[in-house]
């Protein structure tokens, strides 16, 4: 699969603005950033200014979160357009978004949604996701999304799911084994299963995250270190693929930029260890 | 129809979402039949944790965008005013930054108007199309009779406000976090919001001022700004010519205009 079989990006960090200032002034030696789409789509203020400098100094990729792909609405062209013209002035790496739809009949819940894992469903990722392409006029990369309820009509697990979507619509895949942790504990699936499923060829990136134990189920709310056993499935989602860009995502309770950057660094030794069991 | 159990589906989902949070009454099926439950919560339950994080997510940029329209209503009555504004006007942008656009026109006014009409205006300047304003060295070789028959077009991050409410010092205090914050006098004020080198800025300005500057928006010559500034002027008419030179020198500084023509 060469079309996702790009040089590996190295520790990536998601950009945020309560760093904008850390990136700028410091020049942090991080090997590349990731940022929200959304975030510098409809603005000419500092974010855009801001990330002209950062992208003038270090790999960017787009990441977004209201693509809505799986939506039953129509495909918005206009918003296309913008994130096409965004990825062409940052020349980003890859742009990226979630298997998920963020809403219907015109509405934004400004939430990733699940989808209901059905054949209907695969058939309406599949055309939409083939669509998107012909617009962007380069791949797309999804991601898994974390979620916290199963539809009673899904006829297949995630995994599955999303591997047959990759394959038939030939998008690259975003592997968030943060958010396989979270889903396998909220159904009770194996994360490890989950990650032996997905093809390795498709996948583009990793992300790692934390997320927020509620006892009854996990929250995936970006917030704090990656926990031990997520970061056990990133060493095999690495040995799998044989060594993919990864990312780390912080996003409540942001500490200071070097925290933040340590922490994906972590990734090294997991990384070394991964591919020298391979 | 293409994905017609999908789209009811996905309609069920989102309408179950909001529900919650609206006054209208919905007949919708319920969690179960829908939805499978986990080892530890019920369907309605593992429902309820995307109902809860809608209305969350959603206050917290509207309280973003508003801290001190929300400091000034409390946190019980800026939540109901947020389920009560969603509840007209969901989102329909990929973008949360202009989720609160429209909520100065949702509310009657008074107070809570004109602190929303001035965040409000913050946030459209934060994201506002940025140009090169013109600089003082710009109007230095122009004569007092070119510049008074010119028109000056204003870069398109300037919002002019006419306010009920002493609101700028309030709006200060809050986003500062001082300890003490002033009290919201019923008082006529008049607000400059503009950006300068991206970062957002807020002037005080007096009724001729901004009388001139509405002119000025208004493709009126500047002549014509200062027999709109001289309407309202309470003093004597050397005095209007000396304050307004002092004023369209800062105007300049903090770059309101872009172009002569």
């Amino acid at each position: 699969m060469a079309r996702f079989d790009r040089p590996n990006l190295g520790l990536g960090v998601g950009l945020r603005t309560v760093h904008f200032g850390h990136v700028l002034d410091r020049k942090p030696a991080v090997d590349w950033f990731e940022i929200v789409t959304e975030n510098f789509l409809d603005t000419d203020g500092r974010p855009a200014w801001v990330l002209d400098q950062v992208a003038g100094r270090y790999p960017i990729v787009l990441h977004g979160v209201s693509m809505s792909v799986g939506s039953t609405d129509p495909i918005d062209r206009t918003y296309l357009a913008k994130v096409k013209a965004l990825a062409e002035r940052v020349r980003a790496v890859w742009v990226s978004d979630h298997v998920c739809w963020t809403g219907v009949a015109g509405r934004n819940l400004h939430d990733l949604l699940p989808m209901p894992y059905t054949e209907e469903a695969l058939r309406h990722m599949v055309r939409r996701i083939r669509r998107i392409q012909d617009v962007l006029e380069r791949p797309l990369i999804l991601e898994n999304p974390s979620s916290y309820v199963e539809f009673a009509s899904s006829s297949m697990p995630e995994w599955e799911f999303i591997a047959r979507m990759a394959e038939e619509a030939d998008c690259g895949l975003l592997l968030d084994v943060n958010n396989v942790y979270v889903s396998a504990f909220n159904h009770g699936f194996d994360p490890e299963a989950y990650v032996r499923a997905i093809p390795p060829n498709r996948v583009a990136y990793v992300h790692v995250a934390g997320h927020t134990n509620h006892g009854t189920h996990l929250l995936d709310t970006h917030i704090g270190p990656v926990i031990d056993p997520v970061w056990k499935l990133f060493g095999l989602a690495q040995r799998l693929s044989g060594g993919r860009s990864t990312l780390l995502e912080w996003d409540e309770e942001i500490p200071a930029f070097p925290v933040v950057h340590r922490e994906v660094l972590k990734a090294r030794k997991h990384l070394e260890a991964a591919l020298a069991s391979a | 129809m293409r994905a017609p159990e999908l789209r009811a589906t996905l309609g069920w989902f989102q309408a179950s979402v909001v529900a919650p949070h609206e006054t209208r009454t919905r007949r919708l099926a319920p969690a179960a039949r829908h939805l499978r439950p986990s080892t530890t919560l019920r369907p309605e339950q593992r429902l309820g944790i995307y109902v809860d994080a809608y209305m969350a997510r959603l206050v917290e940029a509207l309280e973003e965008d508003f801290p001190a329209l929300a400091h000034r209503l409390g946190h019980r009555a800026f939540h109901r005013l947020c389920r009560a504004y969603l509840e007209g006007h969901p989102s329909r942008s990929r973008s949360l930054n202009v989720l609160g656009r429209k909520l100065p026109g949702f509310l009657p006014g008074g107070a809570a108007g004109d602190l929303a009409r001035l965040e409000a205006a913050m946030s459209e300047v934060f994201d506002g199309q940025a140009v090169e304003p013109l600089r003082p060295a710009d109007f230095s070789r122009m004569t007092p009779a070119t510049l008074a028959r010119a028109r000056l077009d204003c870069v398109p991050t300037l919002r002019l406000l006419a306010l009920d409410h002493d609101a700028n010092p309030y709006v200060d205090a809050v986003r500062q976090e001082r300890d003490a914050v002033p009290p919201l006098k019923r008082k006529r004020s008049w607000v400059a919001v503009y950006r300068k080198e991206f970062k957002v800025c807020r002037l005080d300005l007096r009724e001729a001022g901004f009388e001139a500057l509405t002119a000025l928006r208004r493709s009126r010559t500047v002549s014509q700004a200062v027999a709109a500034a001289a309407r309202c002027w309470k003093g004597t008419a050397s005095e209007l010519q000396k304050q307004v030179r002092q004023w369209f020198g800062e105007w300049v500084c903090e770059g309101f205009f872009f172009r002569v023509r």
